[in-house]
């Protein structure tokens, strides 16, 4: 029974992450229509660069800086690719705009094996987070607490913004109808920038926050990517519920699965995502209409 | 189109002696380089009769491809059997397996296609990755027993030039024949086409299983070049390859992606062993391309031969040859 709740917590861990890195892409994907392959590279740059900060002190002083000043710094990037390289292929045909960004995630990645090496990084975490909470008579550790945490208030702070602001609703009309919405008013490039803006910074959040719990590699961005993928086809594309309900579900699935089964832990998440399509192809929380477009 | 395919025939039988000429004459190493390319024509005009003519961006094609080769290795460790027998087989299996990707992946359309295919080709990537005691894991499988014939590098060259140039005439049939012009209507408009009263789903599923059979091909006959297979080859950056042939040569020109795969492989190996930055370059070399030539080299060819052809005729007739550069089109129409 110990055995089972701590793999709950490990994959509640993990699916936060894979939520934070997830519903930035779905969003993209609903609102633009563009399958944004640099998306994982932007991640592993937020973990290569929080690593590169954190390990330079050993205080949580110097973990929470790089967590705030990172994902910062990686969304100037991705911001000067939408406005400079994204904006000009949106209007052609998809498969460009799968090229530029497949181009930028080899680019990225291939300049981050040449900046940081092909060996794994990892960082100790500071001593702060690195205990347990005894937690129904097992021990939890603290960080995964506070990575659960982290991915809950972002999620909550994004469905207030998204279900009770103005903002949001422009945000959703941008996303249902973007000609209909520009015509009435809605600054739709303005939208697209601060939600692609948005989507970066959680991906390089995730990326900073998986740091002290796993190695930084190259790689981590190809098995971030197909995960999300995985969430985004399970939840439904441009909903942000269904990719939080999906990436909790992938990430019980696969800690589960080791414990279970363990020889075909991997391949349970893709069982999984073939039986919704089977059962529901437009995804547990997805909208038919958007699937067809 | 009907009525051009015998001067493309000849065209097809021209290329097909020049480069078995050149093939029987140059080096072991050159010929390596030209089965290559060989393979990788095959693999990006079978995967265009999917994306280019019935518009199915497939983003798994490298699954389909390894299945093909894991078939062919299979075969020939587990069976003793012919190259010769494999190779129908790997088309069948790959076959089968489209049919199986394209049943599940019509359930929708477009992108969202591309990005079931890329999670179901994972999928077949994970199990051969996983199976160690059929597929040898992440080792692959080495040393397969081979006909003694087809071991030298000549020969072998010959025998897949066979078998691509049989596959290339056999997809300008298909893409000729009412099946062809039925895909491309769907592929321009699906909506109208149904209601023609035309099955809309089972003719994508069915062009997207010959799209896999010669994929499939292509991996058997990847297999006989050093009689050994891998996972990597099922992998979705393998995928991403005969995508980028295409989009190279341009998707709507017929013998687009025969271009692109030829320069992608060719520069690959030539580059590739001159720089470890490979990586890097092909990424900077695919942004120009978007940036700079979005319909592809084919794309930009023809837009230049209708510039030239309508300036000519302009000129003849108006004596202004200055006038018509500015209004030439831009891009060619599909």
């Amino acid at each position: 029974m110990d055995a089972v709740f701590a793999q709950v917590v490990a994959g509640l861990t993990r699916g936060m992450l894979l939520f934070l890195v997830a519903s930035g892409l779905t969003v993209v994907f609903g609102m633009l229509r563009v399958i944004n392959f640099a998306h994982g590279a932007l991640y592993m740059l937020g973990a290569y660069c929080t690593y590169a900060v954190a390990s330079r002190s050993s205080g949580t002083a110097g973990l929470v800086l790089a967590l705030v000043v990172v994902p910062l710094g990686v969304v100037a990037l991705g911001v000067a690719l939408e406005v400079l390289l994204y904006r000009r292929v949106y209007r052609q045909e998809h498969l460009n705009q799968i090229v530029l960004t497949y181009a930028l995630a080899l680019i990225i990645a291939q300049l981050m094996l040449l900046t940081f090496g092909g060996a794994p990084r990892s960082l100790t975490a500071p001593a702060a987070l690195r205990g347990g909470v005894a937690l129904l008579g097992t021990q939890v550790p603290v960080y995964s607490i506070v990575v659960v945490a982290v991915g809950a208030v972002i999620a909550a702070l994004m469905w207030l913004l998204l279900a009770r602001t103005t903002v949001g609703w422009r945000v959703r009309a941008a996303v249902d109808d973007p000609l209909t919405a520009q015509s009435l008013g809605v600054n739709v490039d303005l939208i697209v920038t601060a939600v692609f803006a948005v989507g970066v910074w959680l991906a390089a959040l995730a990326g900073g926050l998986t740091t002290p719990i796993s190695a930084v590699t190259p790689g981590m961005d190809v098995a971030i990517l197909i995960e999300s993928f995985a969430v985004i086809i399970i939840g439904g594309v441009g909903s942000i519920a269904g990719a939080l309900l999906a990436a909790l579900l992938v990430g019980l699935t696969q800690s589960l699965g080791v414990l279970w089964l363990p020889r075909s832990a991997s391949l349970l998440v893709f069982v999984l995502m073939v039986v919704v399509l089977v059962v529901r192809p437009q995804g547990l929380l997805g909208r038919r209409e958007l699937i067809l477009k | 189109m009907r009525r051009g395919l015998p001067r493309e025939l000849l065209l097809v039988a021209a290329v097909g002696v020049v480069v078995a000429v050149v093939g029987v004459s140059v080096g072991g190493l050159a010929q390596r380089l030209l089965t290559l390319v060989l393979i990788a024509v095959l693999w990006a005009m079978s995967y265009n009769l999917a994306l280019g003519v019935a518009g199915m961006p497939s983003f798994g094609h490298g699954a389909l491809y390894g299945i093909g080769a894991y078939t062919v290795a299979l075969v020939l460790r587990d069976t003793g059997l012919s190259f010769f027998t494999a190779l129908p087989l790997a088309g069948v299996v790959a076959a089968l397996a489209g049919a199986a990707m394209a049943v599940l992946g019509t359930r929708t359309t477009g992108l969202y296609f591309g990005v079931l295919t890329l999670a179901l080709g994972q999928v077949a990537y994970l199990v051969v990755f996983q199976w160690y005691g059929l597929t040898g894991g992440a080792n692959g499988l080495f040393g397969l027993p081979i006909d003694y014939w087809l071991q030298s590098d000549r020969t072998y060259l010959l025998v897949v030039l066979a078998v691509v140039l049989l596959g290339v005439v056999a997809l300008r049939w298909i893409v000729a024949s009412p099946f062809g012009s039925t895909l491309m209507a769907i592929r321009d408009n699906e909506l109208r086409t149904a209601f023609l009263g035309v099955s809309v789903k089972r003719l994508r599923v069915a062009a997207f299983a010959i799209s896999a059979f010669l994929t499939g091909i292509a991996g058997g006959l990847f297999v006989g070049l050093d009689q050994m297979s891998f996972p990597l080859l099922l992998h979705w950056s393998s995928s991403a390859r005969p995508l980028l042939m295409t989009l190279i040569g341009g998707t709507y020109a017929f013998w687009g992606p025969a271009v692109g795969a030829v320069l992608l492989v060719g520069s690959e190996v030539l580059l590739g062993a001159e720089t470890e930055y490979w990586v890097l370059v092909l990424g900077v070399l695919l942004l120009g391309l978007v940036l700079f030539m979005p319909t592809g080299i084919a794309g930009l060819a023809m837009s230049l031969w209708k510039r030239m052809r309508w300036s000519r005729m302009h000129s003849e007739r108006t004596d202004s040859p200055s006038a018509s550069v500015g209004s030439a089109p831009r891009t060619p129409s599909p």
